[in-house]
């Protein structure tokens, strides 16, 4: 028996929306310290890793673990149906056909129920383990969306270079081209707006826009991203949940034209 | 019939196998057997088919989804869509890259790939769009004089900007044209010109090539017929009755006239230029410059009849095989003494087509030339659609991949599928009225009676079931089906002709077929009174 519950469904439909738009069908594990799951993009290139602590919840209880494979598609349709105060609980049997979606507005005792079927997806699950980067940043999730989403109007690749002390975002296009140079930045008042740089070794890697376009999707969960860079893993940008983390795996495109 | 067809492999490793096959939306194919069970993957089909140049038309795929559909493991890709219309047409053609001790190795490699038959697409080389026309390092030649307007590109443009034809030259000397020609199916005068217009240019291509001594590959859906044989409305129209000892000869000798007429018929001039492309049409006076063989026909032979690659799915006529042969793998005639097999496969569903393969001996070509300086055309989809990123799992490391997610139902071993809704739904559907499995097998009885050559797969008797089904609950506010002439319970159709639009009749259910075919309909009409 699954029953979770969020104390405010727009956290969830946040969660949600953060990644619905590069992936469809995703297998969530539903264990007793969480859910967690994970999905490769169509095009084999970017994969995106949720993982929801039971601290998240307001009440979490899980007996036995079980997989709910859903389509986003239609969990999003679900999830747009209830208030963004409503609290939301999951619910679902040990043997699940589908999953139970219980909005409630608390003040008015008003109910709402919906069913969502299951799917069975046929899916692989990667042990995801600790990888060595050789530079990290972290830096406000906002101003790094803002930067992904001018330069990649310029270009279908977005070339990231880390330096000692700059950061280098640049796009180079048919149109013409731009760049944005960020430096380390310590923000006293407001933690969250700071920049942070550790870099072991330089780096220059190229992304594709797409995808770029789709991570900062997951900007809505956060007010940071951290960015890992190494030229030989695949980037992994990660969105903090007050329990758990949205993580997106990206691998950069070869640099060489053959 | 068990359901699941399978290909023959090939004959000896240096052999080359071509596949051609119009699937009708590159995704709904993986919707059907034996496809579903292979996750959404080309590689597997490809591999299920054993083939090393494969095309596959009506793609109906847009930019958006050729991430999934231009990266396929061992193979290049090469992938055309409409400029304009979405999901709609599109060409893809994908070429395996063997090993580098393998017999192929040097046979498959791809010296040039084109988009369109003009070449006035362009494609990026070093930053730059260019024509293909206009750069020796990137198109295939023979361009001159293919009847187009020299003073407005429009014309070209148009021609080329429906994802219709993919170009590949491979290092064994064979330009591969990997076609969805028009069909023209509105009917209408624009399109039947803009059809002829294509076919024009196409052909004229393709003789130019062969002027500079290529060899060519036609394959795909050239949307015409070539002789009578090949329509089984055709033959029915003319009431010609094909019983199991006829022969294509028989037929052509017998009714030479309408055999004459059918290819030479002025409303279709489609069929004539096919033939003369052909170095064994019917009509001799216009077979003397043909240069392309009919390898399914050439190994087949006239012997064979009801030999078809297309059948209309609204008149479910599949199952009574009654369709004709649009699909084609046409080979220059210098190969002919090399091909070892070729042949349709019409168990393969997926389509309302079917696939068309052909086998070549490779030996025709002489090996030992340096191709390892040969770059991969910048049409391959990987540069042509910016899909030239590493893969994800792979930089994960392979060997990290397992399975571990908790089987919810232990007793369920027949995990495979990809995505399919659970077992509730299904079930659902089931829980009819205990009448519908009266009707059930009533049905299978009744079809099984005759099954001479035409079987009728049992996914497809399923279907007739379901629709009885719903049927059933009708039937309480109806009168009572009538009995058709097999003596089954009619089916009840709407009329959309002008002058009985709206009107209710029963009809045998039956799909419509020949009409010596017993499995096919009874021809039972009577309105609803």
């Amino acid at each position: 028996m699954l029953e979770a519950k969020f104390e405010e469904a727009s956290f969830f439909k946040r969660i949600i929306d953060g990644f619905k738009d590069c992936v469809q069908l995703v297998n969530f594990q539903c264990k007793d310290d969480g859910i967690i799951a994970q999905a490769v993009d169509d095009s084999r290139v970017l994969l995106v890793s949720l993982e929801i602590g039971s601290e998240s919840f307001q009440t979490y209880r899980c007996d036995h673990p079980i997989t709910l494979g859903i389509d986003l598609n239609s969990l999003s349709k679900i999830l747009r149906c209830g208030n963004n105060t409503d609290t939301l609980t999951l619910i679902a049997d040990d043997t699940p056909d589908s999953v139970l979606l219980l909005f409630e507005d608390t003040k008015r005792e008003r109910i709402a129920e919906y069913s969502l079927k299951l799917m069975d997806i046929d899916a692989d699950f990667l042990k995801i383990e600790e990888l060595a980067y050789e530079s990290t940043l972290m830096m406000p999730s906002a101003e790094f969306a803002k930067n992904v989403r001018d330069l990649s109007q310029l270009s279908d690749s977005l070339t990231f270079t880390i330096t000692k002390e700059t950061i280098k975002f640049q796009a180079d296009g048919d149109i013409g081209s731009g760049s944005v140079i960020l430096k380390p930045y310590v923000n006293m008042d407001d933690p969250d707006q700071s920049i942070k740089l550790e870099m072991e070794q330089p780096v220059d890697l190229t992304f594709g826009s797409k995808y770029l376009l789709d991570i900062v999707k997951g900007s809505a969960l956060s007010n940071k991203v951290g960015i890992r860079l190494s030229s030989e893993a695949p980037a992994l940008f990660q969105f903090d949940l007050s329990s758990g983390f949205l993580q997106f795996f990206l691998a950069p495109k070869f640099n060489d034209e053959e | 019939m068990s359901g699941i067809s399978v290909v023959d492999r090939k004959q000896g490793s240096d052999a080359i196998r071509f596949v051609s096959f119009n699937v009708n939306g590159v995704r709904t194919l993986f919707h059907y057997q034996p496809f579903s069970q292979m996750n959404q993957s080309l590689k597997a089909s490809f591999e299920y088919f054993d083939a090393d140049v494969i095309t596959f038309q009506e793609l109906k795929t847009e930019k958006y989804g050729i991430s999934k559909w231009g990266k396929v493991d061992d193979f290049y890709s090469f992938i055309s869509i409409p400029s304009n219309k979405k999901g709609y047409s599109g060409v893809g053609c994908w070429v395996r890259k063997p090993e580098k001790d393998h017999p192929l190795y040097e046979a498959l490699k791809v010296v040039k790939a084109e988009e369109g038959i003009t070449g006035y697409l362009t494609v990026k080389v070093g930053g730059k769009e260019v024509r293909y026309k206009d750069d020796t390092s990137q198109g295939i030649g023979g361009y001159e004089s293919l009847g187009l307007d020299e003073t407005n590109d429009d014309e070209a443009l148009t021609l080329d900007s429906e994802g219709r034809c993919v170009v590949v030259e491979l290092a064994c000397n064979i330009v591969v044209f990997n076609v969805y020609c028009p069909a023209n199916s509105g009917q209408t005068d624009d399109g039947q010109l803009f059809r002829l217009k294509y076919l024009k240019v196409l052909y004229k291509r393709i003789r130019n090539l062969k002027a500079l001594g290529k060899n060519i590959v036609l394959m795909g859906d050239i949307n015409s017929c070539r002789d009578l044989i090949d329509q089984a409305e055709a033959l029915e129209a003319n009431m010609i009755q094909i019983t199991s000892t006829t022969t294509g000869e028989d037929i052509e000798e017998k009714y030479s006239q309408l055999a004459y007429e059918f290819v030479m018929n002025p409303e279709a001039p489609q069929r004539r230029m096919l033939n003369q492309m052909l170095t064994d049409s019917i009509i001799p006076g216009i077979s003397q410059d043909g240069i392309l063989v009919d390898t399914t026909r050439y190994v087949q032979t006239k012997k064979r009849l009801k030999m078809y690659t297309v059948w209309n799915t609204l008149k479910n006529t599949r199952p009574v095989n009654y369709g004709s042969r649009i699909d084609f793998i046409l080979l220059s005639k210098e190969l002919q003494d090399y091909i070892l097999q070729a042949d349709i496969l019409p168990d393969v569903m997926g389509s309302d087509h079917c696939p068309v393969y052909l086998d070549i001996d490779s030996n025709f070509f002489t090996k030992g030339n340096d191709y390892d300086q040969v770059k991969v055309p910048r049409f391959e989809a990987k540069f042509k659609y910016d899909l030239n990123h590493k893969n994800i799992l792979d930089m994960f490391g392979s060997q990290n991949r397992k399975r571990q997610l908790p089987s919810n139902d232990p007793e369920d071993g027949s995990a495979g599928s990809s995505s399919t809704f659970k077992k509730s739904t299904s079930s659902r559907m089931v829980k009819g009225s205990t009448t519908s499995e009266v009707h059930d097998e009533l049905l299978i009885k009744g079809t099984n009676i005759k099954q001479t050559g035409d079987c009728i797969s049992e996914r497809n008797v399923k279907k007739v079931s379901t629709s009885q089904t719903k049927l059933s609950f009708f039937n309480d506010r109806l009168p009572k089906a009538p009995l058709c002439k097999h003596g089954i319970e009619a089916i009840l159709k709407t009329s959309k002709t002008p002058t009985n639009y709206g009107r209710r009749f029963w009809s045998c259910e039956k799909p419509n077929g020949d009409s010596g075919n017993k499995a096919g309909s009874c021809g039972f009409f009577q309105w609803v009174s």
